[in-house]
């Protein structure tokens, strides 16, 4: 297979839906190229951990199909390629964090050397103390060298700065783009767009378990500044004090929402100009006008919860 | 409790074998060293069966017997196996399901560890707890309790109680996986 090559790792029209009615992951198709830092960006609830799970073969679809490296995720041998940092709530607390680092190296045939995971997670000098007993950005750090422990091709992140200080937060987005660079592929689900700005080499914003737009960083960050792009229109913010109601707003050309922020009504639509005229045209007593492109956060904002 | 540093020998060369085994072994061993620094547990597993036996079998009862066995004696196989019941019911069925609740359980899954590697090393810990209370409890009795017990008989007690801990361990885990955990499974995220 050629494309096998550059697909490491492919979700294809994949369901799941729990035993309780949730359908977590709704009919998601995405494909991770080799090399790539690639984004999971969406809320809670979106769906990004159970995509990771069936990435790593812990759940099954309950329809389509998961492949990693051509194969099933559940096979040994993908295994031995793959590294992964699920959210944890706890690990065993009476084990020093360098016996649970073994503990994992001693699971691959070739795995990373002690001396580079520590220092990859920014562990030295913590290395005799008990998982219990230290702090959750350190927890998350000796769970970051856990998933560096096989020198894995793939590795699955999730939610990785999760509790960690601006500090250890950056230091693990140089370690992040450090793998990148040495050619691992790298999947993040998070939910700051800064974070997966910063990092990604390709973004994939998911909601409610399906892909709301995907593209380059910049691609996905011009929705907010107000170019068209390939999935989605950009849009702007319109801000005005107005007697028009709701509905009637809803109603004007592009509109995607409609809301009150104390005495101004705040509009976000695709056609800021047609709909402006009509909203002109519409009340004469209209004041306080203001159009603006929407922030990044905005931008997504809208983006996750409109659809 | 301290241990001296074991460095693990690492070997790319190993066969898949060997390094199968390496890894049951280092599994285990740390499983076992896991549950008795975590003192609130190694405590109170080898405690309580230690603290009945003296309490029903050496102390209460004395000189008594049931049918023509000694109450020292009686009790010491009877409080053996209730502690190797105890080390499987409450180290495995409560640790597997702390684990499981808490997603230690799927980073294990998502590694490539044998999957009978964990389950093994709690079955270990447990055999482990049960030769702990069964000597301790037959030291007690010999010394304090006049039991007399020939080494023969010392030996049959830990095999039973070893293998006695087998079913306790499907027990625990069985437990383990009934009760749904508190904390996961709820949020699909």
């Amino acid at each position: 297979m050629p494309s096998a090559a550059q697909t490491v790792a492919s979700l294809k029209n994949t369901t799941k839906r729990y035993k309780n009615g949730v359908t977590a992951v709704d009919h998601l198709s995405l494909d991770l190229s080799s090399g790539q830092v690639i984004a999971l960006l969406g809320p809670n609830g979106a769906g990004k951990s159970t995509a990771v799970k069936l990435m790593m073969g812990l759940s099954a679809p309950t329809s389509g199909t998961v492949s990693i490296f051509g194969s099933d995720p559940r096979n040994p041998h993908t295994r031995l390629r793959t590294g992964v940092m699920l959210q944890v709530g706890r690990a065993p607390e009476m084990l020093r964090v360098r016996e649970h680092i073994n503990i994992f190296r001693g699971y691959y045939p070739n795995p990373t050397p002690y001396s580079n995971l520590v220092k990859a997670a920014a562990l030295e000098g913590l290395e005799e103390r008990f998982f219990g007993q230290l702090s959750g950005g350190q927890r998350q750090r000796v769970l970051f060298a856990i998933a560096l422990a096989g020198d894995p091709d793939l590795v699955f992140l999730d939610e990785p700065t999760v509790g960690l200080d601006i500090e250890s937060r950056r230091a693990m987005w140089a370690e992040i783009r450090a793998l990148a660079a040495r050619g691992l592929t790298v999947l993040l689900t998070t939910h700051y767009l800064e974070e997966a700005d910063a990092l990604a080499h390709r973004i994939i914003v998911i909601n409610k378990g399906r892909i709301i737009c995907e593209g380059a960083p910049a691609g996905v960050k011009s929705m907010g500044a107000g170019y068209r792009s390939e999935t989605t229109g950009g849009f702007k913010i319109v801000r005005c004090a107005t007697t028009l109601t709701a509905d009637q707003l809803r109603a004007m050309p592009g509109v995607l929402a409609v809301s009150l922020a104390g005495h101004l009504t705040e509009i976000t639509t695709e056609q800021p100009e047609a709909a402006l005229r009509e909203m002109l045209a519409l009340d004469r007593s209209l004041s306080a006008l203001e159009v603006e492109c929407p922030a990044l956060e905005d931008a997504f904002l809208t983006l996750t919860s409109e659809n | 409790m301290s241990t001296p540093s074991v460095s693990l020998p690492i070997d790319s060369s190993a066969s898949p074998t060997s390094r199968a085994i390496r890894i049951f072994l280092t599994e285990i061993r740390y499983e076992v060293l896991r549950a008795l620094r975590t003192r609130a547990f190694s405590l109170s597993s080898i405690g309580f069966p230690v603290m009945f036996y003296c309490l029903f079998g050496l102390m209460m009862n004395r000189n008594e017997t049931i049918g023509t066995v000694a109450v020292a004696k009686y009790l010491l196989g009877g409080y053996a196996i209730f502690g190797s019941l105890g080390a499987a019911i409450f180290g495995i069925g409560v640790g597997v399901a702390l684990d499981r609740s808490a997603g230690w359980l799927e980073l294990k899954q998502a590694s490539p560890m044998p999957p009978l590697a964990y389950v093994l090393s709690k079955l270990c810990m447990a055999v482990a707890f049960s030769l702990i209370i069964v000597s301790i409890l037959t030291l007690l009795g010999i010394s304090i309790g006049h039991v007399r017990i020939a080494p023969l008989a010392f030996v049959r007690i830990l095999a039973i109680a070893s293998l006695g801990a087998a079913p306790f361990c499907c027990l625990g885990l069985a437990m383990a996986f009934l009760v749904p955990p508190t904390s996961a499974g709820v949020s699909p995220t």
